[in-house]
């Protein structure tokens, strides 16, 4: 019964840091704070699901369910190490692509979309293929 | 207590808001925005095939695409990186100097032109 | 469990949404690099697709294959191409209208062959009634394998799979009559480079702790393709895969010390050779070709379990392939041929 109510709130947690993530994916103004949400709210959100399913195998104890749970945590674990790094890699490809700055100045503050700001000159040109 | 009804209301809200992700990838200005949305999709995908898993019972026919898929998703996001990097490289790029991002320094590596390693030779001689 | 209730509809119609914008993206962008990242994305969603209809090994050989590789692949070739997809030269409007005109025809024919076709998951279908239930029923009498995918894939239909790895190789050998040059030619086909000492230090100690562990995994995923979803063509995948992280993570030169060229080439042919050679013994000790019962006496076991020593060999030879495959595509993609300075 304390283990169906740890599974939920676990996951619950994961789907509230997902939303958190969407959110701040679609919202943020710049690629560098998007950068900061995606990769560290999805890595948080993927260990607490990934959590969850291994407390729901662990209701039924044996040796297979186990062994199921080891390789999940080895999962668990190597997304902690992985999705890091792959946020690492993005960022730095972006940062020596010199992807421009989000300034709160009167051109860029507008309330026009990402597709009229990009033929204002805010991105250069051989950085939106 | 049956959890099954549970998790597949977990599972539509994830794929719902995997489909709030994907705007990211059809309209992010830059393609590094795109691999960053690809990257978040891939990453979720694994936690949707664990749950597939886990509403049909059997976790443990799962469990290797799961790793698979993780691993792959890492490769897939790091080489778009890299090969970002690479076109990158030669292209000139318009100076404007408010909004581009401050550049690299002595740290970015130099493009193999003659002028570039004579640079570096006059640089290093003290 | 519910068997029944494993078809969520929910579940279908957000991939399937997912899907078709994906698909469309894909061809209303105009860089190739941002297609080729949401066509990677389309494989992901078709993987997970597959997934749950709980078409397991297809799912796995997705992930592997269209996810992973075709995107590297997609990734390596466009930079030889110009990112822009040009206006049309006068003339080209023309063949375009005749193109999507051929396609059009082509399109209305197939979807009226169709109508030939019996119905979605029919019972009474050829393939349900004749094909399936032996499939099904015997594969474990006869050959010992569990898995039935790997025992129709290896076994049953080995000749499919045989002419895949031929297949696979043909295209490394293709790739290389097109790319591969000396160095002595003073032309190169990319310029510009970017020296890559492997400064990174967060993807090198990513790259330390992690590919040890996939290679392992891959060798798991081969040997265990009997028991679970998996097999050789996966296995030398995520194999491969393992060596193109390695040379993202440091440097080409790193990664080509550690698989020289020479022992890529031998490891393509030789698990065809292995394969075909399987075969050949099969037919010298007097059975049909491939038919591994053949081995029984060779290796002292009854013939149920030659067969599935059968299709544990053939898959190690498809494996080879497979791994040494994809490390020759992407020497020979990212470097422009001449395998000195890449990524």
């Amino acid at each position: 019964m304390i283990l169906d109510i740890l599974v939920i709130l676990a996951m619950l947690t994961g789907l509230l840091f997902f939303v958190a993530t969407t959110v701040g994916i679609i919202r943020f103004p710049d690629f560098y704070s998007r950068v900061h949400a995606a990769g560290k709210g999805d890595t948080l959100s993927t260990t607490l699901f990934l959590g969850g399913a291994i407390l729901f195998l662990l209701r039924d104890f044996g040796t297979d369910t186990l062994l199921t749970a080891g390789k999940l945590l080895l999962i668990v674990f190597y997304i902690f190490i992985a999705s890091p790094t792959a946020t690492h890699a993005i960022i730095d490809a972006g940062y020596e692509f010199r992807v421009p700055y989000w300034t709160r100045s009167k051109k860029d503050n507008s309330t026009k979309g990402d597709e009229e700001s990009m033929d204002n000159g805010f991105y250069p040109e051989d950085l939106k293929g | 207590m049956n959890l099954e009804p549970f998790f597949i209301a977990m599972a539509v809200a994830i794929l719902f808001l995997m489909l709030c992700n994907l705007y990211r990838v059809v309209a992010g200005p830059t393609v590094i925005d795109r691999m960053l949305g690809m990257n978040v999709i891939g990453t979720k995908t694994t936690v949707l095939i664990v749950l597939i898993g886990v509403i049909d019972g059997r976790v443990d026919l799962f469990i290797d695409i799961t790793l698979a898929y993780a691993l792959l998703n890492f490769i897939t996001t790091i080489a778009a990186a890299r090969f970002y990097q690479r076109l990158a490289q030669p292209a000139p790029r318009d100076p404007r100097e408010s909004l581009v991002a401050p550049s690299a320094g002595p740290e970015v590596e130099e493009v193999d032109t003659p002028a570039a390693v004579a640079d570096s030779v006059r640089k290093e001689t003290p | 469990m519910t068997w029944d209730a494993s078809l969520l509809w929910q579940f279908d119609i957000l991939v399937l949404l997912m899907m078709v914008i994906c698909a469309v993206t894909a061809l209303a962008l105009e860089g190739l690099l941002s297609s080729a990242i949401v066509t990677g994305v389309y494989s992901f969603l078709i993987c997970l697709m597959w997934t749950h209809m709980m078409a397991v090994d297809v799912a796995f050989t997705e992930a592997a294959v269209g996810a992973a590789i075709s995107t590297v692949i997609f990734l390596g070739t466009a930079q030889y191409i110009s990112r822009w997809i040009k206006k049309d030269r006068p003339g080209e409007q023309g063949i375009k209208q005749l193109t999507i005109v051929i396609a059009v025809i082509c399109a209305v024919m197939m979807l009226n062959a169709t109508r030939d076709l019996p119905d979605w998951a029919d019972p009474a279908s050829p393939a349900s009634k004749h094909l399936s239930p032996e499939y099904i029923e015997q594969a474990y009498h006869e050959t010992a394998t569990p898995n039935v995918v790997t025992a129709v894939l290896a076994d049953y239909r080995s000749y499919d799979t045989m002419f895949e790895a031929v297949v696979v190789f043909a295209a490394a050998l293709v790739v290389m009559v097109l790319l591969r040059r000396t160095s002595h030619k003073h032309r190169k086909v990319l310029h510009l480079r970017p020296k890559r000492e492997g400064r990174d230090t967060v993807l090198r100690g990513a790259a330390q702790s992690i590919i040890p562990v996939m290679q392992i995994f891959a060798l798991y995923v081969l040997c265990h393709g009997h028991y679970s979803p998996g097999g050789g063509f996966q296995g030398g995948v995520i194999f491969g895969a393992s060596f193109i992280l390695l040379a993202l993570c440091y440097n080409l030169k790193f990664s080509m010390n550690r698989f020289r060229e020479h022992a890529v080439l031998w490891c393509c042919a030789g698990g065809v050779l292995l394969y075909a050679g399987i075969g050949a013994a099969c037919l010298g000790l007097g059975w049909n070709f491939l038919g591994y019962a053949a081995l029984a006496d060779l290796l002292g076991v009854s013939e149920k379990m030659a067969r599935s020593h059968g299709i544990l060999a053939v898959e190690v030879g498809v494996g080879i392939t497979v791994m040494a495959v994809m490390v020759s595509l992407y020497y020979d993609l990212a470097s422009g041929g001449d395998l000195e300075d890449g990524l």
